[in-house]
């Protein structure tokens, strides 16, 4: 059932001239968890904003529950089955136990069960020693905790979080949003979060929307957006960092043959787009890099010989620059095949690339 | 010793007053300046601010003339009366109350505010979590104003006329009395007055400095 459903919206920025957030039609259903995902200035804190009626757009119809949300009172009883956790810690100078309780007592809940629920919710977020501490003198984990008990603990029939997890160290996150998870479920709200590009949080949505300058440009479930990003942006922005502009020449054993140079031809085993023109969408990860005679031990139907320009490492990955004929790529490997195979700069190698690793979008 | 009491009470129910009242409307006053968005609001804050530093005898002047016989209001026959030196303090106090109310609010998270509003709160509900949340400025802003009436001797000469057993304060009997050669009397009034600034600023400082535990 459609619990909330956004149309025609639209909101300008008065310090950036020329950007508008340009929203048609937003829906969410009970209990389905949405998650915004998009680069930097994309206007996600902004449309969380708009729609947890934070801020007021400059076009727009906003139906909760079936009926439109006009009144100050409606308004009100928007805010009241709903609850906002903010990107920054932002705590009252009280007590964490009151920090909590604060959005009960608005409700004009009863003392009683107010310690009760309160008490429940500090466990399960395993803040209870914290309860009588000052709320300012907590660290940046915990600051997020109780911004989260203070949300969950109203019950929300929809919770709007503003990168919930943003500046924390990885441990921290993932144990946040471990004790997290079982009562945003236990709970059945709805959900929806923005989220720069935490791996960790994507488990949290059950769908994703990619706002590019305002714009949704892409909705779908995980598989459909990291597996088939919908343009150029979008899969720029989920890290797909060879996006090559090809041609189809042709057809070779029920595959296209796409040239991407005058000596650089693929073979792609996927659906023909509707113009010859296109662009060639190869993921980082699904390049393999050998040293030694490739077709010996792989099923790749593309192979292409190359040089390693740059070896960049980063944390999981080591991330190689590779010039093949004029073709530039990016492919990411191990530490331990770096170290395994003498990957260095200037090396020769062999790079392969499965016809089905292959996406394309039209060229427009 | 009768007279010295009499001082004191007068000092006390004169300020004392005149505290609450600029409190009463300074703090809501210094709340909605400090949280709304409104045109020449900079202007506003400018004229408070300038208010802070208000010479008490230019406001012992202004109520002269207002209540003087031939003034506006002098139908009212309020002048040289405890009254007047009132409506005199809660002027010189105003400004400072809510400029530096103003001040709390404006130094409050802008996203801790908006957070209020998202939990629901009606609009009594917000302000009222909205002042606990600037409780410390709030209260520095009544030290300040209570500092600044209570040893203030221009406009409650002016226009209390330091009437013994009247209108007399203990800066105007200090006054008096340094004028009469009554050294001692001066010195223990001088005394008294200190005294008392300290205590109220005390027990201010310890509310200041107390947990608070509801909203």
């Amino acid at each position: 059932m459609t619990l909330l459903t956004i149309k025609d919206l639209q909101f300008s920025y008065s310090e950036r001239g020329d950007f508008t957030l340009s929203v048609p039609r937003f829906e969410l259903n009970q209990g389905e968890r949405v998650a915004l995902i998009g680069p930097n200035g994309a206007g996600k804190t902004t449309l969380l904003q708009i729609i947890s009626l934070l801020q007021r757009p400059d076009k727009g119809n906003i139906l909760y529950d079936g009926g439109e949300i006009k009144s100050r009172a409606d308004i009100l009883n928007y805010h009241r089955s709903t609850a906002f956790v903010p990107q920054r810690p932002s705590l009252y100078n009280r007590s964490v136990q009151d920090n909590v309780a604060i959005g009960l007592k608005i409700r004009n809940i009863s003392p009683d069960e107010i310690s009760e629920r309160v008490d429940g919710m500090l466990k399960a977020l395993k803040i209870g020693h914290l309860a009588n501490r000052n709320a300012l003198s907590i660290s940046g984990g915990e600051a997020r905790r109780v911004m989260l008990a203070r949300a969950l603990v109203l019950n929300p029939k929809i919770l709007f979080l503003d990168e919930p997890f943003a500046d924390l160290d990885e441990p921290v996150r993932r144990s946040i949003i471990e004790d997290t998870l079982p009562i945003l479920s236990g709970s059945g709200c709805a959900t929806v979060f923005v989220t720069h590009n935490q791996d960790e949080t994507y488990q949290l949505a059950s769908r994703f929307m990619v706002l590019i300058k305002g714009r949704i440009i892409q909705s779908g479930t995980a598989y459909e957006i990291f597996g088939n990003p919908a343009s150029k942006e979008v899969a720029e922005f989920i890290g797909i960092r060879n996006i090559i502009p090809a041609e189809i020449t042709g057809n070779d054993n029920d595959m296209l043959r796409l040239s991407l140079s005058d000596s650089i031809h693929f073979l792609y085993s996927g659906a023909k787009p509707d113009t010859n023109k296109v662009l060639c969408l190869i993921p980082p990860e699904s390049i393999t890099i050998a040293t030694d005679p490739p077709q010996l031990h792989s099923s790749a139907r593309n192979t292409l010989q190359g040089t390693i320009k740059k070896v960049i490492p980063s944390r999981y990955m080591v991330w190689l620059e590779i010039d093949c004929n004029g073709v530039h790529l990016t492919a990411s490997v191990t530490h331990q095949s770096v170290r395994e195979l003498g990957l260095s700069a200037g090396k020769p190698i062999s790079v392969l690339i499965k016809a089905t690793a292959i996406q394309l979008l039209p060229l427009t | 010793m009768n007279e010295i009491f009499d001082i004191v009470r007068t000092s006390l129910e004169v300020s004392g007053l005149s505290l609450i009242i600029a409190g009463v409307i300074g703090i809501p006053l210094g709340v909605i300046v400090g949280l709304s968005r409104f045109r020449g609001r900079k202007w506003l804050i400018a004229l408070v601010n300038t208010g802070m530093g208000l010479p008490p005898v230019l406001v012992g002047l202004v109520v002269v003339m207002m209540m003087g016989r031939s003034g506006p209001l002098g139908f009212l026959g309020l002048l040289y009366s405890r009254t007047a030196m009132v409506i005199a303090q809660t002027i010189i106090a105003l400004p400072l109350v809510t400029a530096f109310t103003i001040a709390g609010i404006q130094k409050i998270d802008p996203e801790l505010i908006r957070q209020t509003v998202s939990l629901g709160a009606t609009r009594l509900q917000f302000f009222r979590i909205i002042i606990q949340e600037a409780r410390l400025t709030i209260l520095v802003a009544l030290m300040a104003g209570f500092g600044s009436i209570i040893s203030e001797v221009g406009a409650v000469m002016m226009v209390g006329g330091n009437i013994r057993g009247e209108t007399t304060v203990l800066t105007t009997g200090i006054l008096q009395s340094t004028r009469m050669g009554m050294f001692n009397q001066a010195l223990i009034l001088g005394g008294v007055l200190l005294a008392i600034s300290f205590i109220v600023n005390l027990a201010l400082t310890l509310i200041q400095q107390k947990r608070t535990d509801h909203y």
